[in-house]
């Protein structure tokens, strides 16, 4: 049931959903009549199918579709948004003048005739959903099933969910740009609950699981993937039986490649987005071109990694995309810009504008965010720390943008002592400040990872897919929770 | 609007009978919102936004699956629906996917719940996002970096069809302002805080002025803010933040948490959960309230009930096909209106006697395992030792065991929240492992 790659030329897809170019010229002339700067219009059919094996059958399954058309229309700094789910002239236009009372003076601007700009493609499918039924859907899910539970006989129960969505966007500006993406996105997940022995020989239950997505088709689920996603949603749930909690307080935190990312997610990305600095209230705000970071540190937002979750082929206001250097060697580059921000700085946009869906305006955000590897051999980063924790896999973070506060969620790692790895620690909250994080990274490892499991970054009441991946690091010290 | 609904809702119902489902549960949905921000006296964002959707529980030979729409021509639906069953027919059977029995269902009918404010329809956005900045701008006179206000206002209507005859409606208005400010603190950071009011009725917001006085006392408190060592003491958790801890409850209390063995509370029924001063409740039926509703996700009606009584656990949150599964009689899946009931003393009394504690009106990040009832959350707030504040505290965390956070609450104070619906006052816990320097 998914939403197919177009076929046709870029627009034709939305022309036989009567959007012509006549359409999209009248809509914009309304969208511009009030005397707005400028426009976009951002027209989007997405279809998702799932299906969920829990209780030992595949006994449920949804489909969920939506279409319509997002306009926004911009006069200096101000923004005003309405969106139509229907997409007869009449509709779009009545949106349209709404977004348009934003701007205050009579002075419209002229509309150009649209003319399609071609993209690159960071993620070609090699098999469709379209043609994979759900019987078949059926036999993948219980066949990971089958080999979860076979994994382990702590395995008490498991869940597994498969869900593909795809989506067509088309954008169209007064100067005549029209770009057309087709994304599609593919993610599974399993789910376990466990039983055993716990640290003091008691028997307890525990509950966790992996997921993984990429912008890909069914060649997603390769024999590696498959037995990434069944082996690490079985042993980090077993894992977490002789999991003990950690001692609360300050100390040094060695991050494992990979999934620690979420550092960078939310100790450095979400106060690089543009807007944050634009209204001057990121911690960023007064910090281009200074050193804000160890000068082993380089960050980059990438959304051109191939077959990435995060990557995208335009972003939702018809910029092109890029990877974006953020911080080079500690010092501050760039910001990650939409188009409002960069005609604020007078700079580029750097691709980052993007939204959830055509219900929303688009927003500075992150794609991929990755740390480039520095020269530490892993092993010898955690022998250099005498009491510390090594933290594995997380499931979610938080941050104040200003106050520069962000938290992230260790649901499996390591104590450290004496430069070994020891007891397995679970579930616990690290807390700290993004620059003065940024500044006790003092070792980078050599061995970047970038994480498959499937992030999704909210800001704002929006929710978009991203990705993140890092070395080995070692923060000198951060707060973990734990107790006594 | 509501014939609109139902009759949209009753077509997508009678398309799939006709194309072979056995019984249909359909929803519809209609609504209009306006939100409006204003940063540093500029509009900064005005949206208008209207909605309609539609979404249909299908039973196709004892075989389930959920669906969704926001293309309600007949014809788009007629296609839709086509390929939803025969995706459906693909599923592995589960027999105890039916509708309810008949006579299990409500009426339907909300209107006794005050939910509409019929008389406040014409809104000057403009002018309301206009006083809401003035006032909270002119209550922090120093180390203010941006201040945003913000208003909105919507209305919606739902209908849920069923194919044995249950028809309920719900309709409602919201109406809010808030604001949020950056301070600039002498370390460089610009910590931020913000407050807000909503209600069903616009007569019921919170004053400007007040919120004003609210978000600057807020934005003065951040500023010095530091981590103190880690410590074992009391927690006054701030009415409008409880719900983070009362959340690590409700998730556990689930009929598929409890049914798939990943839940904490699995073999706590009828059991001591907490401190016997606890006591926890959930009532759909409170007027203006925001959670507030005549009939559950079944068609259920809905009425007030106890979750824990004096610490032991009352009731799971059981719908009706959990219910089947469990074997017990369903309760209702989710909840409505959470209610703590309120306590004697004020926040301030309660500070004021506290040897040591810390005053949090902020979490940051945190999870809790629904499977073993372990969690950890950053949090900030104030120190209080001797009954005196000794200044703000930020980037710590509390962590440990629920059954030991609750086992050790103390009271309620006597300020319940009205702006949202987990209606709890301040909670004072004790003995709370907080991490620090």
């Amino acid at each position: 049931m998914s939403v197919k790659r177009p076929a046709g030329s870029a627009g034709t897809y939305f022309e036989t959903l009567g959007v012509t170019a006549e359409v999209l010229h009248s809509v914009m002339t309304e969208a511009l009549s009030r005397g707005g700067d400028n426009c976009d219009l951002y027209f989007e059919h997405s279809s998702s199918t799932s299906i969920l094996l829990t209780d030992g059958k595949v006994n449920q399954a949804s489909t969920h579709v939506s279409l319509g058309m997002g306009v926004r229309v911009r006069a200096g700094d101000q923004v005003g948004y309405a969106y139509s789910e229907h997409l007869d002239a009449n509709a779009l236009r009545n949106a349209a003048r709404t977004a348009a009372g934003i701007a205050q003076s009579a002075a419209p601007q002229k509309v150009a005739a649209p003319v399609a700009i071609p993209l690159p493609n960071h993620y070609p499918v090699a098999h469709s959903w379209d043609d994979v039924n759900i019987g078949e859907r059926v036999k993948m899910v219980r066949d990971w099933e089958q080999a979860a539970f076979a994994r382990d006989e702590r395995v008490q129960r498991v869940e597994v969910s498969l869900s593909d969505a795809a989506k067509v966007v088309m954008i169209v500006r007064p100067d005549g740009r029209l770009v057309e993406d087709w994304r599609p996105m593919t993610q599974a997940s399993i789910r376990c609950t466990v039983e055993g022995p716990g640290p003091d020989g008691a028997v307890i239950r525990e509950s966790s699981g992996f997921n993984i997505a990429g912008r890909a088709g069914l060649e997603y689920f390769n024999e590696h993937r498959v037995e990434l996603l069944i082996s690490e949603a079985v042993d980090r749930t077993t894992f977490l039986l002789g999991a003990i909690s950690p001692k609360p307080g300050e100390m040094p935190v060695v991050l494992a490649a990979g999934p620690s990312a979420i550092l960078l997610h939310e100790a450095i990305g979400h106060g690089m987005e543009a807007d944050f600095n634009r209204k001057r209230i990121s911690i960023y705000a007064d910090k281009m071109d200074k050193v804000i970071a160890n000068e082993r540190v380089t960050i980059v937002d990438d959304g051109t990694l191939l077959g990435a979750r995060g990557s995208i082929n335009v972003d939702d206001e018809g910029n092109h995309t890029e990877r974006t250097v953020l911080v080079e060697n500690g010092v501050l580059r760039s910001y990650m810009h939409d188009e409002l921000s960069a005609n604020h700085y007078g700079l580029k946009p750097t691709g980052s504008g993007r939204r959830q869906s055509f219900r929303h305006a688009p927003m500075p955000r992150m794609r991929s965010t990755i740390m480039e590897p520095g020269p530490h051999d892993p092993a010898e980063i955690i022998e250099s720390v005498e009491n510390g924790i090594y933290c594995v896999t997380f499931s979610n973070g938080a941050v104040h943008i200003g106050g520069g506060d962000f938290s992230f969620y260790m649901k499996t790692g390591f104590l450290i002592e004496n430069g070994k790895l020891g007891a397995p620690i679970k579930d616990v909250n690290i807390i700290g400040n993004g620059p003065e994080a940024l500044s006790r990274i003092d070792m980078v490892g050599n061995d970047l990872a970038v994480d498959e499991g499937g992030w999704t970054c909210g800001k704002d009441g929006q929710s978009v897919p991203v990705s993140q991946g890092m070395p080995t690091v070692r923060v000198s010290s951060l707060v973990v929770g734990g107790e006594q | 609007m509501i014939d609109g609904l139902r009759d949209t809702a009753e077509m997508m119902v009678g398309i799939a009978q006709k194309l072979g489902a056995s019984e249909a549960t359909a929803w519809t949905s209609e609504g209009t919102w306006t939100d409006v921000k204003q940063r540093d006296g500029n509009i900064e964002k005005w949206q208008d936004s209207q909605s309609k959707s539609g979404s249909i529980a299908l039973f196709v030979d004892e075989r389930f699956s959920v669906h969704s729409t926001n293309d309600l021509r007949k014809d788009a639906l007629e296609q839709f629906l086509s390929r939803a069953i025969d995706a459906t027919r693909h599923l592995e059977p589960d027999p105890l996917r039916s509708l309810p029995d008949p006579s299990m269902m409500g009426s339907g009918d909300g209107s006794g719940l005050d939910l509409i404010d019929a008389s406040s329809t014409k809104i000057d956005h403009r002018t309301w996002v206009d006083t809401v900045q003035r006032a909270t701008t002119a209550a922090i006179p120093k180390n203010l970096r941006s201040a945003e206000g913000f208003v909105w206002s919507g209305s919606s209507s739902s209908m849920m069809v069923t194919s044995n005859g249950f028809e309920g409606h719900h309709s409602t208005t919201e109406f809010g302002h808030g604001a949020e400010v950056s301070m600039e603190d002498v370390d460089g950071k610009l910590p931020e805080a913000y407050d807000y009011t909503v209600a069903r009725h616009h007569c019921d917001l919170m004053s400007i002025e007040d919120l004003a006085a609210q978000v600057a006392e807020r934005g003065a408190r951040q500023l010095g803010s530091k981590a103190v060592a880690s410590k074992r003491g009391a927690m006054l958790v701030e009415n409008r933040v409880a719900s983070r801890i009362l959340g690590t409850l409700i998730g556990p209390m689930g009929g598929s948490s409890i049914y798939e063995q990943r839940s904490c509370l699995a073999d706590k029924l009828g059991k001591q959960i907490a401190s016997s001063a606890f006591n926890l409740f959930d009532d759909p039926h409170i007027s203006r309230g925001m959670g507030s509703g005549t009939y559950d996700g079944d068609g259920r009606p809905t009425s007030k009930r106890t979750l824990v009584q004096d610490g032991q656990l009352t009731q799971w949150l059981i719908n009706v096909y959990y219910g089947r599964k469990l074997e017990r009689d369903p309760t209702s899946g989710g909840t409505s209106n959470l209610v703590v009931p309120v306590g004697s003393r004020s926040t301030d009394q309660i500070l004021s006697s506290l040897d040591w504690g810390i005053h949090v009106d902020g979490f940051l990040g945190g999870n809790s395992n629904p499977a073993t009832g372990r969690y950890s959350f950053g949090i900030r707030g104030t120190l209080y030792e001797n009954g005196k504040a000794l200044g703000s505290v930020s980037e710590m965390n509390i962590s440990g065991s629920i059954f030991d956070l609750l086992g050790g609450f103390v009271e309620a104070a006597d300020d319940p929240w009205m702006n949202g619906s987990c209606r709890s006052p301040s909670l004072l816990f004790d003995a709370v492992q907080f991490s620090g320097q």
